[in-house]
């Protein structure tokens, strides 16, 4: 050996080994390497190791620890304790390098001039058989391995190349390196490690390569699952703190392709991240997405959170920015996948690997901020190593393929029941991620009664569905959704943001009413996916589909058939409701339907009536001591149940209003349904948790509900405006679901007709279920039906909201059918109930025909082209002032929110056009906007030929009337037409000051020839300049002449803007802005103009002094007061929910038998 | 031990219902409310059903009445304006205007009246506006020839508020003429009883009162076929001005035309001013035209008396060839009714004097009932040879009928727009099913005339003290009517004729 060597200091960390742990140490002393130094660290194992390492390598240096703090941690003593080692080899305890290992690895540093070199990993037991020659890994930190499972070394892989990772298990380090990375990252408990630091590596300039003529064998036992995860181990950072280690080190990125999950190709190991302590609540999404982690966790957790902690911290801020959305992306896809398969483990483990991440974000702040520093390699170069793709994705792929979608989620969930049943070993455990206690409760996956209907045949009817939805979506995918009904365009993020704090709205002539939360919402998915507001409106709007028949799965899931659970969800897909509401532009009915079927689940829920049951009560064993938040949540359960159904409330409240009428309409369906089958009380608990939810979910827009009951006879105007009661849907229409254009066919009946076979052949729980079902549909049909006719007073909710229950009902009845079929049937001799299941499932398919038919042409019958394009060149006209447009027309038809004008007809304005998303939520009080439908209504009935010069002072240039739902275009498109009362094209057309622009089929605008800018500079010598009028005075005004004489455009600036600038010359300023008294004009530093009125409700400024002009709105201090209060009461809710779902993992899950429930017939 | 039946040894074998035997041998054992959940349902559902089938599907609101374009805006209108045309003014005026403003409010009513004169190729000339005031329930007579330069003239009228209707008498040497002016602008225009025969002139007028320039095409329906004059296809009528085209420059020696007037952009209100000038046919009319076509038309009073002859005039500028029925309303009097074909894009004159069934001498109201839709009925009176001039004289049928209605007179007390101008007699006709209650009332303090009642498909023809002279009168009836003056000096009863102005009721 070579005496000029560099000294290498091989630091072995240690927490309670197994007895493999003397081979190793033998293995490191037996190496030909002269200047190696072996160091023991004892992670405070329950016995010391002085005397096992005295024994086997007594040249050891030895240092015990007081406490474990894990493996990086305690590696990183070495930082403190060693000085002059030029390499550090880092070795588990359950690694054993072959004696001429550690000089091969150092010839081979020296020769490459690398920073860190892998060794070969064989198997332990037999070496022939490669583990890991260098890794790599994908832009999300995924690892890959090239090797196949088992493969054999024939010399294949034995070339030195840089890789990505360096295995953990044994790494040499150059000793500067480690110290000027600082060592491992502490938080890194176990499992990645190794692939954090390589990146940090190769980020400050160092090579990463592998040396495959240096073996180490490796036996993997906390990967392989044949040793505890210490269950204190990996608790969030800063709630336990780092208390103890694998035993040896965790097993890092050579166990990746375990925590991938379920590879049961690879044999890599058996850990393949099961979790058995899933968060979530397997029939409470809600609750389960912010469920808050209280136990270790697992394996397949703790690596996908160290890979996105990879990411975050080692990217460049460019690619970062780049690489996120997408990690994102793929993190959603896969929760949907996985809750798809009912393998809740893997969507838990990556929702809470983000959480944990973006619980610590200030620490990953201060470290990509010192790594910065180091950077001597863009990503670009570091990149290059990495595999393209995604190779989560792609193994996803193959599994799938070879095994098919059950054998590719199998082993996980196999783990998951084996956890549950208490009949694995500590290890399987361990592999499950279960703590102690955990296995107690089985998630949904296991609860499901499984054989009867396989996961492969489930996907394949999924994919089925599937491919129907995307083709008949097809062309909505691409470009942008046509501006129609509801579907206006989005603002870009910040705007919505703006528009939810501003305190002021600009629909009419403007508000002070508090906005909906629904723009904040808007503005946080459109922040998620970096300003893409196109997709977001896509994903709001389209994802309604699928969103909604996830809920009517899970609805379905505690009567444990997967064939009814997916018959009711294709069911509901089938139903035209969805597609019509989506030809129409009904946005709010698409939410309603994605919706109901979580709002119903919580209603269910709380009726405690089987198979829907609270979960198990408290005491679970094991649980940490929980925290004061969940402590309270733990005791008073109903307050939680009302808190989640309050915020699901709320979030649909805020887009859709009419929803809080859906849910207690629901809540007393099931209460009226105790009539027949008994069990008010648990039906009365239901209404008591809607009740309570609407409350909650008025708190949660408190300022928002203020702004709406303080607009008086207007307030319940916020549900919806009168639509001509003039072919409102029949009963049958309704009944068949047959409110639109699809799905106009009398196999449609074939739903209802499927959904009474339960009630004929149902018993038990299915029975029960049925008939409670049917008086939901019934209650819901009826409001539906009277809604339509007009008969509800000033109270107008759109139909196709209030069959949002009917839906799900319906479908949940069909599969509530099939269930019956299954298990009540199962005994039964042939008769007519097996007849009249054969009726009944030919009913649905036959129901499903005109909605399959539908999907041909690629876009469920939206039209193509909107009325958007038709007015595109008003933008054109804004130079010569900013003006308003009035749109008249049936409010289905008006491309936003508006007010009804009586008849039927509704109206609304947009500024400088057609208007976006930010006018589809008005101010429940039009304020001084109702002067424009008097004046309206004045042209209506005769009383005026001067239109235009009424409605001149709120700066209206175009009046637009809207008869169809999209522009009329023969043999293109024919959409759904509207019309508006015969009063009003008369009435319009004998009007003086208006002149016809545009007639088409479907819209006319007509021109105001009297208007004004809304923002106008007149000279102070005329009229309006001189005095105050209420109205303009139709003998001063010439038809064609403006209303105020001289009037020239000032202070430019967006529409909706709360801020305008300009220069302004002297003379007087008119601003059509409300209330006038919230607006301020200032001109260079000077103070406030003072301000009078404009035609009753306008400012007036008199500027004695030219110069640069600003007008602002100035709303005092309760716009953002208001906002406070919905960021406060909105996380206070959400930590309510989020300590509730972590008591509930922590003490239990639905059980397959849930214990302590009540019959469900009461 | 149990036994075949599965009965525990030793217990007594449990009865069974039949119900339960035959559940339990189908494998489905008896569900407590299965029966009363299924009848809920299917009674709720029935139920429902049934209502749902009575009630029907609703319907869509009745569309508001159609008054034409002559009805007096509401009282608490915000504005209202009223436009005139037909006449001019100058020494060579052969049709100068009186305009009779009439309020129907119990408050005075303030307006500006802007008149607008047609220089022939000089251009229009808009004079400075004017106001007016009318006092309350009371008429006021305008010349809006006073300062105006020679030339024809159209008026506007525009008042802050409703309740106020107008008309005008044009007086010359061919005698004189009423008709109520238009409170309203149309794209479309329709007129009959026109002719461009020797000894007559036919001038149109086509008033733009809006803010922007109009385009219009202009259609005469002759007996020789369809004329659309070059000249008369995209014709600008400028924004706010008068453009008058004589008809005989086109359309030369007919005797029938109709004229149909299509704005292509913008709005314009069309009067026919049409003379006779040589004996035995001396009289002028001016009509306004009517903005839409009709299936039922109504002429409330005609009386052919001393050898006058009445001449319905149908137009039909619809691509359909129609079929009108001329039926005689007086009652306890079955007549046979006339049928006419009118030829699409065609007109059609029926002599209803020379019917034989039809009365003569007495007054009778005349119903014209089409088949398509696209009537348009004028008439005229011829009077006898020795009658007192005007003998000639035309007036547009009624396309509707309206519970209250406003008759202005060629004057007011003590000043006639023409000397000796007065109401010789009042019409109101009841084209309805059902008997209505008319009551008449002078416009100056709303004291009753008279109140009577009409029998359906029925004429009442008042005349007298408070009917007779220069009374603008207030007509109101508990159903539909028509109504129509008839005043004198003329040569026949029916010459100087004029519908009154339909009152919207809002």
């Amino acid at each position: 050996m070579d005496s000029l060597a560099p000294p290498v200091v091989a630091v072995v960390v240690a927490h309670d080994p197994g007895p493999w742990f003397e081979e190793a140490l033998a293995a490191l002393g037996a190496q030909d390497y002269g200047e190696l130094s072996v160091l023991v660290l004892d992670a405070a194992s329950p016995e010391s190791l002085r005397a096992r390492v005295a024994s086997s390598l007594p040249t050891a240096l030895f240092r015990r620890l007081d406490t474990d703090p894990g493996y990086a941690a305690a590696t990183d003593e070495v930082l403190a304790m060693v000085d002059g080692a030029a390499y550090f080899l880092f070795c588990h305890d359950d690694a054993a390098p072959l004696p001429d290992a550690v000089h091969l690895l150092v010839e081979e540093a020296f020769r490459s001039n690398a920073g860190i070199v892998s060794p070969k990993f064989v198997s332990w037991d037999d070496p022939d058989r490669l583990l890991h020659v260098g890794m790599t890994a994908d832009k999300s930190g995924s690892v890959v391995d090239r090797l196949q499972p088992g493969e054999v070394d024939h010399g294949q892989h034995d070339a030195v190349r840089d890789v990505f990772v360096a295995p953990g298990g044994c790494m040499l380090v150059r000793g500067d390196l480690f110290a000027e990375l600082g060592g491992f990252d502490p938080a890194i408990v176990a499992m990645g490690e190794d692939l954090d630091f390589c990146w940090r590596a190769q980020v400050a300039g160092a090579r990463v390569i592998v040396a495959p003529d240096a073996r180490v064998r490796h036996l993997e036992e906390l990967a392989a699952g044949r040793r505890d995860l210490d269950p204190a181990l990996a608790v969030p950072a800063g709630r336990a703190g780092r208390a103890g280690t694998p035993a040896g080190g965790g097993d890092s990125a050579d166990g990746a392709d375990g925590a991938d999950g379920a590879d049961g190709a690879d044999g890599t190991d058996g850990t393949d991240g099961t979790d058995g302590t899933d968060g979530t609540d397997g029939t409470d999404g809600t609750d389960g997405a912010v469920a808050e982690r209280e136990l270790p966790a697992t394996l397949q957790e703790l690596q996908r959170r160290h890979e996105l902690l990879a990411v975050l911290k080692c990217y460049g801020p460019f690619h970062l920015l780049r690489v996120l959305p997408q990690v994102l992306l793929l993190s959603l896809g896969e929760v949907v996948v996985a809750e798809l398969a009912g393998n809740r483990v893997r969507a838990g483990a990556v929702v809470r690997a983000w959480r944990w991440n973006l619980g610590r974000l200030g620490t990953i702040r201060r470290q990509r901020k010192e790594l910065a520093a180091l950077r001597r390699l863009p990503d670009k170069e570091i990149r290059v190593l990495q595999v393209g793709g995604s190779a989560r994705m792609s193994a996803y792929g193959r599994r799938v393929f070879l095994h098919g979608f059950h054998g590719a989620h199998a082993d996980e969930l196999e783990a998951v029941e084996a956890a549950g049943a208490g009949t694995a070993g500590a290890g399987a455990l361990a592999a499950a991620g279960g703590g102690p206690g955990v296995g107690d409760e089985p998630v949904d996956g296991a609860s499901v009664v499984r054989g009867r209907l396989s996961l492969r045949a489930r996907l394949i009817a999924w994919a089925a569905v599937a491919v129907v939805l995307l083709i008949g979506t097809r062309q909505l995918l691409g470009g942008a959704l046509p501006s129609v009904g509801q579907f206006s365009p989005f603002p870009d993020y910040a705007a919505t943001f703006r528009q939810f704090a501003a305190g002021w709205h600009p629909s009419g002539v403007g508000s002070t009413a508090p906005a909906s939360p629904a723009f904040a919402l808007m503005g946080l998915v459109g922040t998620v996916l970096l300003g893409a507001m196109g997709l977001t409106q896509k994903i709001l709007v389209l994802g309604c589909i699928p969103v909604g028949a996830w809920g009517v799965v899970r609805l379905l899931r505690p009567f444990r058939s997967p064939r009814a659970a997916l018959v009711g969800g294709v069911a509901y897909l089938a139903l035209p409701l969805a597609y019509d509401a989506l030809a129409l532009g009904r946005w709010g009915a698409l939410l309603a339907y994605a919706g109901t079927p979580w709002l119903l689940g919580h209603l269910l829920r709380a009726t405690g009536l089987a198979p829907y049951g609270p979960g198990v009560g408290p005491g679970a064993a094991g649980g940490r001591p929980p925290g004061r938040l969940r402590r309270f949540a733990a005791a008073h359960p109903d307050l939680r149940r009302v808190v989640a159904l309050g915020v699901v409330e709320a979030v649909l409240v805020s887009f859709v209003p009419a929803v809080a009428i859906v849910v207690v309409l629901a809540a007393v369906a099931l209460v009226l349904s105790s009539v027949v089958q008994g069990g008010l009380r648990p039906t009365g608990r239901a209404l008591a948790t809607a009740l309570g939810a609407t409350v909650v979910a008025g708190i949660l827009c408190l300022p928002w509900l203020i702004g709406v009951v303080l607009a008086g006879h207007f307030a319940v105007g916020v549900f919806g405006v009168a639509t001509p009661t003039a072919g409102a849907a029949s009963w049958g229409s309704l009944l068949r679901f047959s409110v639109g254009p699809i799905g106009v066919s009398p196999l449609a009946w074939g739903f209802a007709v499927a959904a009474a076979l339960p009630l004929l052949i149902g018993k038990e729980e299915r029975f029960h279920w049925a008939s409670r079902c049917w008086s939901v549909a019934l209650v819901s049909w009826l409001a539906a039906w009277v809604s339509g006719r007009g008969w509800t007073g000033n109270l107008h909710v759109d139909p196709m909201v209030l069959l949002a229950p009917a839906a799900v009902a319906v479908a949940v009845a069909v599969g509530l059918g099939i269930a019956a079929f299954e298990e009540d049937l199962r005994a039964a001799a042939f008769g007519w109930r097996q007849a009249a299941t054969v009726v009944a499932a030919a009913a649905v398919v036959a129901g499903a025909l005109p909605v399959l038919a539908a999907a041909a042409p690629g876009r469920w019958d939206l039209p193509q082209n909107d009325f958007r394009q038709t007015v595109a060149w008003m933008a054109d006209r804004v130079p010569a002032g900013a003006f308003q447009v009035l749109w008249l027309g049936d409010p289905r038809a008006v491309n936003q929110g508006s007010w009804s004008a009586g008849d039927g007809l509704a109206y609304a304005t947009s500024q400088d056009g057609a208007p976006d998303t930010r006018w589809l939520w008005n101010a429940a009080d039009p304020g001084p906007a109702a002067t424009l439908v008097d004046a309206v209504n004045l042209a209506r009935t005769g009383r005026t030929d001067q239109l235009g010069a009424l409605v001149a002072p709120a700066g209206v240039r175009y009046i637009a009337v809207v008869t169809a739902l999209a522009p009329v275009i023969p043999g293109e498109q024919d959409p759904t037409p509207y019309p508006v009362p015969a009063d009003l094209a008369p009435g319009l057309a004998r009007q003086l000051d208006l002149q016809t622009v545009l007639s088409q089929d479907g819209l006319t605008v007509y021109e105001n020839t009297d208007w004004y800018p809304q923002r106008a500079l007149v000279p102070a010598t005329s009229r309006a300049g001189t005095g105050d009028t209420s109205t303009p005075d139709p003998l001063f005004t010439l038809p064609g002449a403006p209303v105020v004489g001289g009037a020239a455009p000032v202070l430019p600036g967006p529409a909706a803007a709360t801020a305008y600038h300009g220069p302004v010359a002297p003379g007087v300023v008119l601003a059509a802005v409300a209330p006038a008294g919230d607006w301020e004009l200032t001109v260079g530093q000077g103070p406030a103009v003072p301000r009078s009125s404009s035609y009753g409700w306008g400012a007036r400024y008199r500027v004695a002094r030219g110069g640069q002009a600003t007008l602002s709105f100035h709303g005092g201090p309760w716009p953002p007061l208001g906002v406070l209060w919905q960021i406060v009461v909105w996380l206070a809710a959400l930590a309510l929910l989020v300590g509730a779902a972590g008591r509930r993992s922590s003490t239990g899950r639905l059980s397959r038998r849930p214990r302590g429930v009540e019959r469900s017939g009461g | 031990m149990a036994d075949a039946t599965g009965t525990p040894e030793g217990a007594a074998p449990v009865e069974l219902s039949r119900r339960e035997r035959r559940a339990r041998r189908a494998g489905a054992g008896p569900t407590r409310g299965r029966t009363a959940s299924v009848v809920a349902v299917v009674a709720v559902v029935a139920v429902i059903a049934a209502v749902d089938a009575v009630a029907g599907t609703p319907p869509a609101p009745p569309a508001p009445p159609v008054l034409g374009a002559t009805a007096v805006p509401p009282a608490d209108a915000a504005s209202s304006s009223w436009f005139c045309a037909g006449g001019g003014v100058g020494p060579g005026s052969v049709a100068s205007p009186t305009v009779s403003l009439s309020n129907t409010t119990d408050r005075p009513v303030a307006g500006v009246m802007t008149v607008t004169v047609d220089r022939g190729s000089s251009g229009s000339v808009t004079m400075p506006r004017r106001s007016v005031d009318v006092p309350a329930g009371g008429t006021s007579l305008v010349d809006p020839g006073t300062g105006a330069p020679a030339g024809s003239v159209a008026t506007t009228f525009t008042f802050a508020t409703g309740g106020v209707g107008v008309s005008q008498v044009l007086s010359g040497p061919s005698g004189w003429t009423t008709s109520p002016c238009a409170s309203s602008t149309s794209s479309q225009w329709y007129l009959a009883a026109g002719s461009t025969a020797a000894g007559a002139t036919q001038t149109l007028s086509l008033y733009n009162p809006t803010s922007t320039d109009a385009a219009v095409n202009v259609t005469f329906l002759t007996g020789g076929g369809v004329v659309q004059p070059q000249d008369y296809q995209g014709l600008v009528v400028p924004a706010g001005q008068l453009v008058v085209e004589n008809v005989g420059d086109f359309v030369q020696d007919q005797g029938t035309i109709a004229t149909e007037v299509q704005a292509q952009a913008g709005q314009v209100v069309a009067f026919q001013l049409q003379q006779w000038q040589a004996p035995p046919a001396v009289g002028i009319a001016v009509l306004l035209g009517s903005p839409v076509t009709g299936s039922d038309w109504q002429f409330p009073q005609t009386t052919e008396t001393g050898g006058s002859a009445v001449t319905l005039h149908l137009a039909n500028p619809g691509p359909v060839a129609d079929t009108a029925t001329i039926d005689v309303e007086v009652s306890a009097i079955s007549v046979q009714p006339v049928v006419v074909p009118v030829p699409p894009n065609g007109v059609a004159d029926v002599v209803v004097s020379g019917e034989p069934s039809f009365p003569r001498g007495a007054p009778y109201a005349i119903g014209v009932s089409g088949s398509t839709g696209t009537l348009v009925v004028a008439r005229t009176v011829q009077a006898g040879p020795q009658a007192a001039p005007p003998q000639w004289g035309a007036s547009m049928g009624t396309p509707f009928a309206a519970t209250g209605w406003l008759v202005p007179a060629p004057g007011v007390p003590g000043d006639p727009a023409v000397a000796g101008a007065a109401v010789s007699s009042l019409a109101v006709a009841n084209p309805g099913d059902q008997t209505t209650r008319v009551t008449v009332a002078a416009l100056a303090g709303g004291r009753a005339v008279t109140t009577l009642s009409v029998p359906p498909r029925s004429l009442a023809v008042l005349s007298g003290p408070g009917i007779s002279g220069l009374h603008t009168l207030i007509v109101r009836a508990s159903q539909p009517v028509a109504v129509e003056e008839d005043a004198v000096p003329s040569g026949a009863p029916g010459v100087v004729s004029s519908p009154g102005l339909p009152l919207a009721t809002g």
